[in-house]
């Protein structure tokens, strides 16, 4: 049973979709004490970074992560905002603490092209470290569907294991550590290679 | 690189058929007339096939008709 955590920012329903599509039992949680009667967890996110925390934090979802993601060692994947809200800080619109899984900074994109908006939306080319056991069966450069303002920048070069280009600067793609993995692209917005990194997630032993 | 999208439009209109009402493709002839060419759901679901980008939904009356998004189509 996969849990979509509902802390009423996100696209629930294209995820649950998705999942289900898949031939996965999903279930949307709205409640922090869901979070303990399923074995994987999907953090999705759409929005703004301070309002998702805040979100998260009033619905008494920040305990419950940490006691499934930690102490349990439940399989998570966090989408776009949902993977952004696991970095220490997120600098939108001012400074705010974010879940503090990943050591990183949420910060605005600004491509070098001038040709290039903010936000970024869209298929854009992935590069990933080969033998990442969520992109297996996706060739490389494979395109996903990125929509999104702001990028993670991580500290830590080896959080990273996926990234694209969005007019010079290298965007993390998808982070892991441990049980936690997270892409910036939607991937059940992503047609049949998304639908495939969904399937790896599913069928994922950390 | 951040690729262009192709973006196929189904433009839909209501139809009726004897007491029968449904949603209809149709495609335009220079925004006056309008040619009922199919079913936008099956429509939708070719170009899925052909992985479509993106897919915009257009219901033509939905402002005269004061309709909402046709969620059910969609």
């Amino acid at each position: 049973m996969i849990g979509i955590v509902d802390y009423e920012m996100g696209n629930l329903r294209s995820v649950y979709n998705a999942l289900e599509y898949l031939g996965a039992e999903a279930r949307i949680c709205k409640t922090p004490e869901e979070l303990g009667e399923v074995d994987r967890l999907v953090l999705p996110g759409v929005g703004a970074f301070r309002d998702c925390m805040e979100n998260l934090r009033l619905k008494g979802f920040v305990e419950a992560l940490d006691e499934a993601v930690f102490r349990k060692g439940i399989p998570i994947l966090g989408i776009c905002l949902g993977m952004q809200a696991m970095a220490t800080r997120g600098l939108e619109g001012g400074e705010y603490q974010g879940l503090g899984w990943f050591e990183a900074d949420v910060v605005r994109l600004q491509p070098e092209d001038p040709g290039l908006h903010v936000p970024q939306i869209g298929w854009n080319d992935v590069r990933y470290q080969q033998g990442t056991p969520i992109f297996e069966g996706v060739p490389q450069h494979a395109d996903f569907y990125f929509v999104h303002s702001y990028y993670m920048k991580c500290n830590r070069e080896r959080d990273v294991v996926a990234s694209c280009d969005y007019g010079g600067i290298s965007v993390p793609a998808a982070i892991c550590r441990e049980n936690i993995f997270a892409t910036q692209f939607h991937p059940e917005k992503s047609q049949d290679y998304g639908l495939k990194v969904l399937e790896n997630f599913l069928d994922w032993t950390p | 690189m951040l690729k262009r999208r192709l973006i196929p439009k189904l433009q839909m209109r209501r139809s009726r058929f004897g007491t029968l009402e449904r949603m209809v493709l149709v495609t335009t002839v220079q925004f006056r007339e309008t040619l009922e060419v199919g079913d936008p759901v099956s429509q939708a679901k070719i170009y899925q096939a052909q992985a479509a980008d993106e897919l915009i939904f257009l219901d033509l009356d939905a402002s005269e008709d004061d309709r909402e998004t046709m969620v059910n189509i969609v």
